[in-house]
């Protein structure tokens, strides 16, 4: 029982936390430079967190070819550039990751 | 282990599209690492977005008076 609550508690707090902003919004014009903003957020969260996830092991910057995130990335990259197929990109990016593991071990 | 990044790199890849998005986002990503030794884990992320996305929006202003 206490986990029942503790599980309709947490999904009314999430739901309130979605639809909250978008109630509230939904009915005002925001300004242009806000827009703006939020037009820019997504690129900058994608990038900050794929930044940190290549190039950061046990919470130091790890540059080298020995980072075998970075060098996976690099196939990852040209077949998302060739195919923008995401299923596609992850398959070669992990396969690439696996093989460099092997050899880098 | 690389199916997060390799989602990262198809969605920002697929995402950004003009030289705007483009600039932020390397802006985000070199913030993202000089913060990460002050901020730790929790808060790197959204402070290098905060800053990087805010001087997008202000460069454009510049821009657009200049």
């Amino acid at each position: 029982m206490e986990i029942t609550r503790l599980i309709l508690g947490l999904a009314l707090g999430t739901w309130l936390i979605r639809a909250l902003p978008l109630t509230i919004l939904s009915g005002m014009a925001l300004p242009a430079w806000l827009r703006a903003w939020l037009r820019l957020v997504p690129g900058a969260v994608l990038a900050a967190s794929l930044a940190q996830s290549l190039l950061v092991r046990e919470d130091r910057l790890l540059p080298s070819w020995h980072n075998s995130y970075l060098l996976a990335a690099a196939p990852a990259l040209v077949v998302v550039w060739r195919t923008s197929n995401m299923l596609l990109t992850m398959l070669v990016g992990m396969g690439a990751f696996a093989l460099l593991q092997r050899w880098l071990g | 282990e690389f199916a997060l990044p390799a989602s990262l790199v198809c969605l920002l890849f697929l995402l950004v599209r003009d030289r705007e998005g483009l600039w932020v986002a390397c802006l985000a990503a070199v913030l993202a690492l000089v913060l990460r030794p002050m901020l730790g884990n929790s808060g790197t992320t959204m402070a290098a977005t905060v800053v990087a996305a805010t001087l997008g929006v202000m460069s454009r202003r510049w821009r657009l008076r200049a």
